[in-house]
């Protein structure tokens, strides 16, 4: 037969009595508080310990939901890069398009008034024989022969041959084009610039030698023979040829306008006739 | 009717990409597109054909060409029907002689052209300036002609019906 030892309880003044003492030492200062330092002598690094582990711990979980959320930022990033990108490019576009239109309205103002109108290159002549285009507009869209085509940098060719809907542009660079021209230096030389066909270069022949030629100076348009209006940009001189035997140089002149890149051509209408054009 | 319709959309679609195709880096040269097009149709069928396609289809080059209108029609439809006529029967399927004939033709097209342009008074440039280019498209024109004969032969024979007896 198994008895139990009856547990002796603390009597309850007793168990009051240590309250108060328990909450007397928390409260007043003096030697209680060397017990609480024990404790956290004894404890802290236990709990340093179990911190840096819980921090570390917290840092990956916190780690891995951030992942998320910086994949899904960075896909938005790359979102805005393209697009700005985009927006970048259509933005230099209109930057050329703008310059090139300041230019043009430069141009026009030199040139005088008159109507232009803008055209597109659709055909370049396949044989070696000639330096000649074909750009989209015709007789329906305005152009007439002889009409004088230009872009922003300069003078391009004349009008030779007029469909309903295109038109055949002799290249001043072509072998069989003449221009009237000036030379915008110290001796205001004037002369007939010949294109050279495929080697992209003009000459001015039969210029005195008398007359001061630099390289570099600008060469304009004279307006003589009313063919092409007076003050269209055609070059710069290249190089002077010169021999003292002869009473004439050469002058061979760089084209302003690239006539392997052709892109935006304006035919300038009722140009160089001397009468009132139609304002555009 | 087919086949000569047929011919002229080739020759049409020769023209536009010629019209954009910029000198090649061999001597600054370039194909001559319609006329491999209608020289190599011409090998396959009869001259009478092949003078009709020859002569569209320079009417088609003429059209965005700056030379003469009819010119190219004219040296097209001449040299197809010598093509047709003469040169196919002699070649009996040699490639050498294919390619030796697409030479000739540009030759022969290239003086006619410059002929008719000073003819019509036009200054040519110096001959120094023409060498490099006309030399390129003769050896161009006459490589490019057999393979420009195998793809207008299977066109041909499709429109024809011809079917490949199998044993």
């Amino acid at each position: 037969m198994i008895t139990d030892t009856p547990r002796r309880q603390v009597p309850h003044w007793a168990r009051t009595i240590l309250v108060v003492v328990a909450a007397a030492a928390l409260l007043a200062p003096g030697p209680w508080r060397g017990l609480e330092n024990v404790g956290s002598v004894v404890l802290a690094p236990f709990q340093g310990a179990f911190s840096g582990v819980g921090a570390e711990v917290g840092g990956v979980f916190e780690a891995l939901s951030k992942v998320r959320e910086m994949s899904e930022q960075n896909a938005d990033y790359r979102q805005e890069i393209a697009r700005l990108e985009s927006e970048l490019v259509r933005l230099r576009e209109l930057e050329i398009e703008n310059h090139d239109l300041r230019s043009l309205l430069g141009l026009k103002e030199r040139a005088g008034p008159g109507v232009l109108l803008p055209v597109s290159v659709i055909a370049r002549d396949g044989t070696p024989y000639v330096e000649a285009i074909t750009v989209d507009r015709g007789d329906s869209g305005g152009v007439q022969a002889d009409n004088v085509v230009i872009t922003q940098k300069g003078l391009v060719g004349r009008v030779q041959r007029v469909n309903a809907t295109t038109s055949k542009i002799l290249l001043i660079t072509d072998i069989n084009s003449s221009v009237a021209v000036r030379v915008q230096g110290e001796s205001r030389t004037t002369g007939v610039l010949r294109g050279q066909s495929r080697e992209n270069l003009l000459v001015i022949d039969y210029i005195p030698q008398g007359d001061t030629l630099n390289v570099g100076d600008v060469v304009i348009t004279s307006g003589m023979g009313e063919v092409f209006p007076e003050g269209l940009v055609v070059g710069r001189i290249a190089r002077v040829q010169r021999k003292d035997a002869d009473p004439f140089q050469t002058a061979v002149v760089e084209p302003a306008v690239d006539m392997t890149k052709l892109e935006r051509l304006y035919v300038m209408t009722d140009s160089g006739k001397g009468h009132a054009p139609v304002p555009s | 009717m087919v086949r000569v319709v047929v011919a002229t959309m080739l020759a049409l679609v020769a023209t536009l990409l010629q019209s954009f195709f910029g000198g090649s880096p061999f001597l600054g040269a370039r194909p001559d597109l319609v006329l491999l097009v209608v020289l190599a149709w011409s090998v396959s069928v009869d001259s009478g054909e092949a003078a009709i396609v020859g002569f569209l289809g320079g009417l088609v080059l003429d059209s965005v060409s700056y030379t003469p209108f009819g010119l190219n029609g004219a040296i097209f439809g001449l040299e197809c029907y010598a093509m047709s006529a003469a040169v196919v029967p002699l070649m009996r399927g040699n490639v050498l002689s294919l390619i030796g004939a697409g030479v000739v033709a540009t030759v022969l097209y290239q003086a006619g052209t410059a002929l008719a342009l000073q003819a019509s008074g036009l200054t040519l440039p110096p001959l120094q300036q023409l060498y490099g280019p006309l030399f390129g498209a003769m050896l161009l024109n006459g490589l490019l002609l057999p393979f420009f004969s195998m793809f207008c032969r299977r066109i041909v024979r499709a429109l024809s019906g011809w079917r490949q007896m199998q044993v």
